[in-house]
């Protein structure tokens, strides 16, 4: 393919090679990063930039290469993270502005925006400093207009534009003394050659995953972490999943959807599609479980998974080891929960930070401190959700230093959902907060539907092994050969025609025919009361009951 | 003296009946949906409650237009050539532009009517909290008073207007985004009822949280008895969104709780509809300054 010129869609297309490749090469990008602050995040922070820039520049409806450029450029500062993102942003915004009013661009055309987003960069940084991103993007910009001819295309230009880019970025140690004392070229400049050279390759007609495939993984020093270390910062977790049509129809598919789903299972999310190709990232805690869940949808193509924690002990020394980056909150939580959909609700309802655990997986006092560290606010909330974590959280308190841990008895999942629906944080102080916590728990029940492990006989009803049984508190309610009746039964129990609000959170085990006669029953049972249904996922129990 | 005609927008939820009483006229804004443009009448002259809110309850988003400068032609042209002076009362500028747009096309009308005065008002309120001033507006009128005194008294009224709204679910207002509020308070709610006020700046803003529909339909009469101030002299009112039973319900709690002259129920028209959605429920009535301003601490 060799093209005079450049619209919008093929921009758009040009755009997606550069984000597939520079997020193929963002850990590398981020290791590379000295200069202004070694906090190795350039490379995510471009990718959240750009990424922000592909899916407004998706979204624009005008196909002209100035309606395109400028969608992209907006998406792309309301993203902006970091001074590299800034820099980034400012660049596309400039070169946007170059093509204004214009529908296709020539070559020509093409070398003006560059120089127009390079002026329009160097423009917005105070003090603008050479051996970084910036001269990456000046002296290749002057290259290009230097070389531009009457034979010049939309692929010789790229060519040029990044064989000069490399060379500048070699240059770069000379002209800042940060890198060449450590020994690397700029970061940010790095993550610009990325940029183009994942654009290059979609105008020369590369395949995707050929890109990944050349992306290393970085060797860490695996003696930092040991039998007794802990696990605090979960997994760095990428993949490439390849829808299958097998498993759902791929145009029923919604990446926006998806990208909630994975909410649940952790952070730092980055996750978009090239048609039936989606590339997942994200920090999480338990990858095996993203895994699972993402196999629903498909296959994967390739795979990554690092020990962030091994990761950031290679890194730090143990004396700057927990060193805050932000400045403290003044309030935040702490929660204990198990099932990614409960975790997912907890997280919308606020949640800083949510450690994973329940019945028979009850987190350590260390765990507590790490999360309250994690929290970084100066009073942190805690609800452990289980009578039998109550005492360690607690403990954990007692232990911590850093900060003012109030732990809120809640029992169960029920009360913590009461609690953190009414958060209210603008309260005068952190006891108004406390006590508005504590009240919202009044008058909630929680109910648990689970299965009897052996034959018994309880408040004079006989179980079988293999029964629903239905709980509230410590106290057998119901038990039925059939989960819908144990759960009528229970919620009759709960005298639920008293409340305002069901909710009825399911276990993966309970299918969607069984959830449905439930929710139906209930609704038709209870005319007057709300009843909200939640994906619990892989929560201990097959089903639980909050009726407020 | 002038004759002066009171006009306000298809935000001010404001009923045939009542409109006639006061004597007040609107411009049309539109709505958009499925690449059609349709006036949005006060009086669903073009469709039903129901089709709406059926089509936001599907989970689509229906878009909505500032009144558009052809209607503000048409409108004050008509009005300006019968002679009238004009006060247009419109909805606050942060929910829509239609006060600057009627501004820019009142300079050009006013070049054609020399003597014809044209003042666009920012309510800085939207439902029947706007429809509330433009009555006002026309009381001052039919009292005798000048133009001029007129705007210079509606516009420290408007300081002294009470809205307490609340809504059955958020995914309206999360798609319309037309509600100010922290994301965790747009979060996973379940059953938990934003109570919305018009602040001091014209913004709604989500003021606080209460359970269930029922305690929010009492919560937003218990606020409006704690704002109103001379209720004895005052026609309340409460607008909703295709819920008259539930209006209904809180035009008793009014009654039994504030003693007022008169209670109108008025039907949120399709503007508001559209950025509320179904079951949407909100009370009006005058009382102390209104100072708090979206971010700041409410005083419980």
């Amino acid at each position: 393919m060799s093209s005079k010129v450049l619209d919008g869609p093929m921009f758009v297309e040009l755009l997606r090679g550069g984000v597939l490749y520079l997020s193929a090469n963002c850990q590398e990008v981020n290791d590379l990063n000295v200069f202004p602050i070694p906090d190795g995040d350039t490379g995510e922070n471009m990718m959240r930039t750009i990424n922000g820039g592909l899916s407004y520049a998706e979204k624009c409806e005008d196909d002209s290469l100035s309606a395109v450029t400028q969608a992209c450029a907006k998406g792309m500062i309301l993203n902006a993270r970091g001074n590299s993102g800034v820099i980034l942003s400012q660049l596309a915004a400039g070169v946007a502005d170059g093509f204004e009013n214009v529908d296709k661009a020539d070559p020509e055309q093409i070398a003006n925006a560059l120089k127009a987003g390079v002026d329009r960069a160097y423009g917005a940084v105070v003090n603008p400093t050479e051996g970084t991103m910036l001269t990456v993007a000046r002296e290749s910009s002057e290259y290009v207009n230097n070389r531009i001819g009457d034979d010049s295309t939309v692929d010789s230009l790229l060519e040029d534009c990044l064989a000069e880019m490399d060379r500048s970025l070699q240059r770069t140690p000379d002209l800042l003394d940060v890198l060449k004392e450590a020994g690397v070229i700029d970061s940010g400049g790095a993550g610009l050659v990325y940029i183009i050279q994942g654009a290059y390759s979609v105008l020369r007609g590369e395949t995707l995953s050929s890109h990944i495939a050349a992306a290393e993984v970085k060797q860490v020093d695996i003696s930092k972490f040991n039998s007794d270390s802990v696990m605090r910062f979960g997994y760095c977790t990428e993949f490439l999943l390849q829808l299958q049509n097998s498993k759902i129809y791929i145009g029923d598919f919604s990446v926006e959807d998806f990208k909630k789903e994975l909410g649940g299972f952790g952070n730092s999310i980055v996750c978009f599609q090239m048609d039936s190709i989606v590339k997942v990232h994200i920090h999480t805690m338990n990858p095996g479980e993203v895994l699972n869940h993402c196999q629903k949808y498909g296959e994967f193509l390739t795979m990554k998974i690092e020990n962030m924690t091994l990761q950031h002990n290679s890194t730090y020394h143990e004396s700057d080891d927990d060193a805050p980056k932000e400045e403290p909150h003044e309030y935040a939580s702490v929660i204990v929960a198990t099932g990614y959909g409960v975790c997912e609700v907890m997280r919308s309802l606020g949640a800083d930070v949510i450690i994973e655990g329940g019945q028979g997986n009850n987190p350590s006092a260390e765990t507590f401190l790490d999360a309250f560290r994690a929290a970084n606010a100066k009073t942190v909330f805690v609800f452990p959700n289980n009578s039998n974590i109550i005492m360690t959280a607690k403990q954990a308190a007692g232990l911590c230093e850093d900060c003012d841990v109030r732990v809120i008895d809640s029992r169960d999942i029920g009360q913590c959902y009461a609690a953190m629906t009414m958060t209210n944080y603008d309260l005068a102080d952190a006891d108004a907060v406390e006590a508005n916590f504590r009240e919202a728990m009044d008058g909630v029940r929680t109910g648990t539907v689970t299965r009897s492990v052996r034959d018994a006989c309880i408040n004079g009803i006989n179980i079988a092994k293999n029964d629903f049984i239905g709980f509230s508190g410590k106290e057998m309610l119901s038990s039925e050969k059939t989960i819908c009746d144990t759960t009528a039964y229970l919620l009759h129990k709960m005298k639920a025609e008293d409340c305002d609000i069901i909710i009825l959170i399911y276990g993966n085990t309970v299918e969607d025919d069984t959830r449905r006669s439930i929710v139906s029953q209930t609704r038709s049972v209870y005319p007057f009361v709300e009843v909200y249904e939640i994906d619990g996922g892989n929560i201990d129990a097959e089903l639980i009951a909050i009726v407020e | 003296m002038g004759k002066i005609k009171i006009l306000t927008d298809s935000c001010s939820d404001l009923g045939k009946e009542t409109r006639q009483m006061y004597d007040i006229d609107y411009c049309r804004m539109n709505t958009q949906y499925d690449g059609k443009e349709t006036p949005a009448s006060l009086d669903w002259e073009y469709y039903t409650p129901k089709s709406l809110y059926d089509i936001m309850r599907d989970g689509n988003r229906v878009f909505t237009t500032q009144v558009p400068p052809e209607e503000f032609v048409k409108v004050f042209g008509k009005y300006a050539s019968e002679g009238y002076d004009i006060i247009y009362i419109g909805c606050s500028l942060k929910q829509s532009g239609s006060v600057n747009i009627g501004k820019s096309v009142a300079q050009d009308i006013m070049k054609e009517y020399p003597d014809i005065k044209i003042f666009c008002i920012d309510s800085k309120h939207a439902s029947t909290g706007e429809g509330m001033i433009a009555i006002r507006a026309a009381e001052y009128r039919d009292q005798g008073l000048d133009a001029e005194t007129i705007v210079s008294k509606v516009t420290e009224d408007i300081k002294y207007c009470h809205e307490f709204c609340t809504v059955h679910t958020l995914d309206c207002l999360k798609r319309a985004g037309r509600v100010k509020a922290s994301s965790a308070f747009f979060g996973n709610l379940l059953g938990v009822k934003p109570i919305i006020i018009a602040d001091a700046e014209g913004d709604q803003t989500a003021i606080k949280k209460v359970k269930g529909r029922k305690a929010a339909l009492d919560e937003i009469v218990t606020l409006l008895a704690d704002a109103v101030e001379n209720s004895e002299e005052q026609t309340l009112f409460i607008s909703h969104a295709d819920c008259i039973e539930e209006a209904e319900y809180v035009k008793k709690q009014i009654e039994e709780k504030i003693p007022c002259k008169e209670i109108r129920i008025e039907y949120m028209g399709p503007i508001i509809g559209s950025s509320i959605g179904p079951s949407g429920m909100a009370v009006f009535g005058w009382g102390k300054e209104i100072t708090f301003k979206s971010g700041d601490k409410y005083e419980q």
